[in-house]
Formats: C-alpha cells, structure tokens, sequence
C-alpha cells in the first residue's frame, strides 16, 4: 500500500504506463513492431540522443538548458573525423574530442554562472557559434572517414548477439548517469542547486560549480554522442545534429524531469527517450505519411506531458 | 440564533498521506460576527481555510452555508458564495498599480472592451473611502507597504461583494500602528455585515478584535467560545494542553572564553557601521533591533554572504575572512534564515534531504556515495530530538506545518555540529508550543557548549531567552545589556532612536 502510493506519486510511472500503451497499439496494429531485431533498431535510433538526454536531465535538474548540444555534436564529429584524417591515431583524436566537447561545455557554464545570464540565451549564442565552428573547420563539406576495426567495434558496429553497439554505449551512460544522480552527493547537491539555488548556498554548496559541471558534462556527453555517430555512419557532415537540443529536451521532459528544476530521474528520462524512439519506429512501421510524423510525434509529446503531470497530479 | 449562522462547518475530516490534517472538526460562524481561528502549527488552520476557499477538497464531512449543504471545488467556486480568502502572502500583481490589482479579473470596460481605468480608479477610491483609508489607486502594488497591499487585496474582496473574509495571519508582517488601522478597517466591515474569520497567532490581539473563537489542536476541534467569556490563559492551555516554560537563564554557565571577536566591522553596501562586540563560549547572545536596523546583513555578513568593507572577525583569536557560506561552515558557524519559504526551504525535497543539505558531504562513503545507514540515522535522531511530526524521513517537507519546516531547518544546522550558531528569527511564525520547544532546544544548545546568536523582533522573548543583548539601528550597535538587567521599554526606546 505505501509502496503503491509511493508509486503513484512518481511522474515516472505515468509515463511507463504511456509507453505500454503505446507499445501495446503498435504490436496490434503491425506485425513488425514486437520483434527482436526492431526492438534493438529503436534503442539504437534512440541512443545517440539518449546519450546526451542523461546528462541533459541532469542540467536541467539543476534549473540550466543547454541548446547548443547539436552544434557541439557536430563540430566535435567533425573536429575527430579531420584530426583521423591528418594522420592523427582515432583513439587520440577521439580523446581530444571529449575535452573539446567539454570545453565548450565549459564554456556555455563559465558564461552563464559568472556572467549571470540565463542559459537559453548564453547557449543559444554558442549553439551558432559552435555550428560556425564546425562550418568554418570543414569548409562547409561533409568528412568520410575509412575507421581501424578496432575502434569501430567498440563505437559504431553491431557486435554480441548482434546488440548494436551505441546502444550498449546509451544504456552504459544510463547507469553512469543514474549513479551520479541519485546515489553521490553530487547528485544531491544538483537537485538542491536546481531547487532552491539560494539555499543551497546558504548551506554551503558551491552551486556555481555544480551547474558549470553540469555544462561540462552535458558537452562531454554530445562530444561522445558525436564521436559515435561518426563511427556508425563512417563519416559526418557539418550540419548535423540540427534540433537534437529539442529532442533531447523533450525526452527529458515527458520522462517527468521538471523545467523549473529541482524534479526528475534519470529512469524516467531513459523512458522518455524510449518513447520518443517507440512513438516514431511505430509510425513508420505503420506506414505513416513522412510529413504526417513530426505532427503527430508533437500531439503526442503534450499528451504524454500532459498524462504523467495528470495522473499524478496531487490529489487534494 | 440558528437563522445567525452563516457557515456551518460539520465533521470535516481531510488526511494527507500519513497525516490526519482535521478528524471530525464541527463549528460554526455567525453572520456579522468576527471569528478568531487559533492553534498552533500544525493544528489543522491552514487546511480548514483551504477547504472553506475550494482549495482542498475535504475527505468527509459537511460545509452548511445558511443552512444549505455546498460542495466548493475551486476558488472560482468559493467566490461565487461570497467566500474571499486574504493570504499570509498577498497574491498581487508587483508590476501593476492598486486599481488595476483591485479590478485584477473584474475589469469595467466600454462596448469596445477597452478597460475604463478612470473609472475602475475612482471606484478603488470609492472602496479604500468605505473602509476610511485613502490610496493613490495609480501607484505600483510593488512599491506599497505590506499593510497597504493587505488593504488593497481587502478591497478586493470587496469589490467581489465578498460576505464572508477569511485573513490568514493578517497582522505578522504589520507594525503596531498598521495593526490597528486594519482593525478599524475589521470592525468598518463587521459594522456593513461582512462576516470575518481571523487566523492569527497573537493572542491578546485575538481577543481585542473577535466576537468569538475556535481552538484547534492537533487537527481536532477543542472548543468554539465567545470571546468575552474567555482569557489567555485559558486560551494558551487550550491550544497546547499544558506545556511548561523553561526556568529562566542562569547566566553563571556563560564562560569568559571569546569565540567571536568582531571589531569595527563595516559594510558599505548594506550599511553596516563600526560594530564591535564579543561572543563568548555557551553565551546565547540576542540582537534586538527594528526592521532594516541590519541585524539580518550582520547576521550574513559574519556567515560569508557578503564581504565586510572594513573591521575585523576573530574566531578563537585567529582573525578570519570567509569568502563564501560554506568557508564559515567549515569553521563552525551555522546560520538559519529568517526567511524560511525563499532562502532556507528545498521545496521538492524530503524531510532528511532538507536537514542534510549542510552536511551532505559528510554523510557519503568512499567516492561520494551516499550512505544511507548514516543518512536515516541522522534523520531519525534529529527527528526525535526536535520532536518532528512528520510521516517519516522521506516525507516531502511541503506537507509538514510551519512550525515542524522550521524544525527541519534547525536541525539541518544542529547537524552541521557547530560552535556559533546564528538563529534569524527562529521563532517568527512559529506557535506557542513549537516556541518553547525551540527555546528549550537553544538553552539545551547553550549548555552543551555551542554559542548561540539570536536575532528576533519578538522583543520579550528575546530578553527570556538570551544572556545579553545588543541593541542595533541604523546598522550600528547602539546598546549592549545583560537581558536580566533591562526592561523591554529600555530596548525599544534605543532601537527607534535615529
């Protein structure tokens, strides 16, 4: 009995319960859907957002939003994949990536605490700056790289019993990610930042510092995610990326993570970024209109919100 | 008499979670008649309003409204009987002037839906004239006192046609002589036959200004009296059912060491001017002073808020200069706030999250792990210590009363172990009962070696509770006395001088 009132009042749980349902239509409506092999093709199409969906909960935990991951996916890609094709080893080249990745993100957490601007407007400065950035290194044109087997293993191919790779990589950094949120102390000085940043300081959290980290790992976290992509379609092109800030932000959102800060799991963002995965393999399955999808993915995103905040909304 | 009642309230039970808010409360309310609604924290007050204003939803029971059974689902709905809630915090538009906060939602407007403010100001007018107050209806609700913007939220209600005004704590934010205008005002309505429930802790103001008077304790109705026929004390034994006072301080547990030497310490910014004083060990120390005398800047001053313009602070006689909360925390100062609902509570956090916050990097393992053997039994201590109701220690601190929230608080810095305690109004909004408990818990602090700073307004009990007193105004220090040797008036009379 409290177990289940526990549950109830988790925002999460909503959204689990929609994605049943929604899984259950599509089994029903096609005879593709519950299959192995496309099982493993949704979490594949959803882990390079997932990626960066944990760690994007994480920030916006924290009260923070960071628009600029598409732009830093793209540049990092691209800034890997140039380095690789200058002779530089992929391992180095992909380790300059992350610190790259995190470097901008350092930069977008710099700007926002020490200048004290909001980050919708900080990071929607640099989400051009850093797609100008991966223009201008690339000359506008896209870069196919020829990747050592050993790399692509381990980043972009299908391996043990056919799991794809990125996947494993999405639900690896899940698990990270779901660590350092819920059972550190950095965790739960993210959710008191994001909560009541005034507080916190007053008990001593140094919340300047826990919001830029938050910035620098959700660039890492791009950073990873452009790296991977990379290695999956053997190549990258400048403009990619363009809207993954949205959808990574929707996921984090449907998964209960509130935009006022303070609220939200990182279970509930892994379910999230399912959803969205789920709601879009089944769609196409279906047969549906290329151009109906994007509108029907957008009624659905508010539904979903709209559900989860509804059915757990406190009873008074 | 039965043709009297206005608002019948009949076995109104309402639960939340592990919590039984009200158990079978009934009374009732007189037409014209001012009511006093008087408990403590936690008694139930807040939770009955917010069923009478359609705000919760009562689990059992019956609303009579003129002897007709109602069910009131939404504030919408509570408004359409006539039924006006004025809040603690006064839910105005800052950015909007007094007429258009009047008319918020009620706008007079032309054939072509263009609002007529000349009018809408002449009728605000028209309201503050019938309640004997006069406003500029142009100014900015941001820019008027607190007891304007209660009056102004009063006018609204009226402009509804509101018959029955329920005021949450109406008189905590007030001075003296604002306190009885709004009772002139009270007694104007009462006179024209609006109907008025009062929430207040103030006892001896409830008694000057009801006609009658609800005690609940415990979510329970204890009694429904008028108010010639009852005292305080009688009213104070109600409300607790028999707490007994600490003996008063013996100053001779005080020792002559000095923890905290602040010489000539300055803030530009916040206006504080060469203040000195010592704080020696196990010493409860108050600071009397009027609002903006910088008692709250001195407090965040010597907390590392801000950085001191010029002076300095000596901590064990080393001198020392924090440049961030934390960095005084590490030295053993801790510092509650005095405001409670913006600096201090972690809203979506539970019980042991908000009394941990402080010492968060204590209670890990090895690599940042948070360890929970330690964690609950940090919770549970302090859970029992201060006497917390609540649930349980995941419990979210939201559905805890003032006075238990304030609890959490305290204990978050009683965790944090330390040697100087700064307490900002520990006690401000808070009832009889948890008052003595928070006294009993800083004489107990006292005694077990920390020294204790208090700052509140609450001039008597300041005298009971400290050894000594500095007296500040204009952001200096303009007396110091040992409490036993002064007078409340003495105090008083320095804090106002310019």
């Amino acid at each position: 009995m409290h177990l289940l009132n526990s549950l109830r009042s988790r925002r999460e749980v909503g959204v689990l319960g929609a994605l049943v349902v929604i899984c259950i239509f599509f089994t029903l409506a096609t005879n593709t859907f519950l299959t192995v092999p496309n099982i493993l093709n949704i979490l594949r199409q959803v882990s390079i957002t997932g990626l960066i969906v944990m760690f994007m909960t994480m920030l916006i935990i924290g009260n923070d939003i960071d628009l600029s991951v598409g732009s830093n996916f793209a540049a990092v890609g691209m800034i890997v994949a140039l380095l690789y094709q200058d002779g530089v080893s992929i391992w180095l080249a992909s380790l300059i990536g992350l610190l790259v990745g995190g470097l901008l993100g350092f930069v977008n957490g710099l700007i926002t605490v020490k200048a004290a601007l909001p980050p919708f407007i900080v990071t929607l400065g640099t989400q051009m700056i850093y797609r100008g950035l991966a223009l201008i290194i690339s000359g506008g044109a896209p870069a196919s790289v020829r990747l050592p087997a050993a790399f692509y293993n381990v980043t972009g191919s299908r391996t043990f019993w056919n799991l794809p790779v990125p996947a494993l990589w999405f639900i690896g950094i899940t698990l990270l990610a779901a660590f350092l949120l819920h059972k550190t102390s950095y965790g739960f000085k993210v959710y008191a930042t994001g909560g009541n940043e005034e507080a916190a300081r007053l008990s001593g959290i140094n919340t300047g510092r826990i919001r830029i980290i938050n910035f620098v790992l959700v660039g890492m976290s791009a950073a990873l995610a452009g790296i991977i992509q990379m290695a999956y379609l053997r190549g990258v092109t400048p403009t990619a990326g363009q809207g993954m800030e949205l959808m990574a932000i929707a996921s984090t959102v449907i998964g209960g993570t509130s935009m006022f800060g303070g609220v939200g799991t990182i279970a509930g963002s892994f379910i999230g970024s399912l959803f969205m995965g789920v709601v879009r393999n089944g769609l196409v399955l279906m047969g549906t209109n290329a151009y109906l999808i994007d509108l029907i993915i957008g009624a659905v995103l508010i539904s979903a919100v709209w559900f989860s905040t509804f059915s757990t909304r406190e009873r008074r | 008499m039965e043709n009297n009642v206005l608002i019948s309230y009949q076995s109104i039970s309402k639960r939340f979670g592990g919590v039984q808010a009200l158990e079978d409360v009934s009374f009732s309310i007189n037409r014209g008649q001012i009511h006093g609604l008087i408990g403590e924290n936690g008694a139930g007050k807040s939770t009955l309003i917010k069923i009478t204003g359609g705000i919760y939803i009562r689990d059992s029971g019956q609303i009579l409204w003129e002897g007709k059974p109602i069910e009131v689902r939404s504030p919408l709905e509570a408004e359409r009987y006539g039924i006006s809630i004025v809040h603690q915090e006064i839910p105005l538009c800052n950015n909007l002037t007094v007429a258009q906060n009047v008319f918020l939602g009620k706008l007079i407007t032309n054939r072509f839906g263009q609002p007529n403010w000349n009018l809408m100001e002449e009728k605000t007018l028209e309201v503050f004239r019938q309640i004997g107050q006069d406003i500029d209806p142009r100014a900015k609700v941001g820019d008027l006192s607190v007891a304007l913007k209660q009056l102004t939220a009063i006018a609204q209600c009226l402009i509804r046609k509101s018959q029955f005004i329920i005021m949450d704590e109406p008189t905590s934010a007030l001075t003296p002589g604002e306190v009885g205008t709004l009772f002139e005002v009270l007694r104007k309505l009462k006179a024209e036959g609006t109907t008025i429930m009062i929430v207040s802790h103030i006892l001896s103001e409830m008694m000057e200004i009801t006609d009658r008077i609800t005690v609940l304790r415990n979510g329970r109705h204890v009694a429904t009296t008028d108010t010639a026929d009852t005292s305080i004390d009688e009213i104070v034994h109600m409300m607790v059912g028999g707490i007994t006072l600490p003996p008063p301080l013996d100053t001779s547990s005080v020792k002559d060491e000095v923890v905290l030497r602040v010489r000539d310490l300055s803030q530009t910014n916040l206006r504080l001017k060469d203040i000195s004083f010592d704080l020696h060990k196990q010493e409860i120390l108050g600071i009397a002073g009027i609002q903006g005398a910088g008692r709250t800047e001195l407090a965040t001053t010597l907390f590392g808020v801000h950085q001191p313009s010029a002076g300095t602070i000596e901590l064990d006689g080393r001198p020392v200069r924090f440049r961030s909360p934390r960095e005084a925390i590490n030295h053993g100062i801790g510092y509650l706030t005095e405001d409670r609902r913006n600096l201090g509570v972690f809203w979506e956090m539970s019980v042991w999250q908000n009394m941990s916050s402080a010492i968060i990097d204590q209670l890990t393992g090895m690599r940042g792990l948070l360890d929970n053997g330690r964690i609950r039994q940090t919770a549970t201590q302090a859970i029992d210590q201060l006497q917390i109701k609540t649930s349980g220690i995941h419990q979210l601190i939201r559905y805890l009363s003032g006075g238990n929230q304030q609890k959490v608080l305290l204990a978050r810095w009683l965790n944090a172990r330390p040697k100087i305690l700064i307490l900002d109004e520990p006690t401000r909004g808070v009832d009889v009962g948890a008052k003595a408990e928070i006294r009993r818990v800083i004489q107990e602090l006292a005694a077990q070696g920390i020294s204790v700073i208090v700052i509140s307004s609450d001039l008597e009990e300041l005298l009971a509770i400290s050894h000594r007193v500095l007296v500040m105004a204009n952001g200096s220090v303009k007396g110091e006395f040992l409490a036993k040797d002064v007078s409340t008036d003495e105090v008083m009379a320095l804090a106002v001088q310019k």
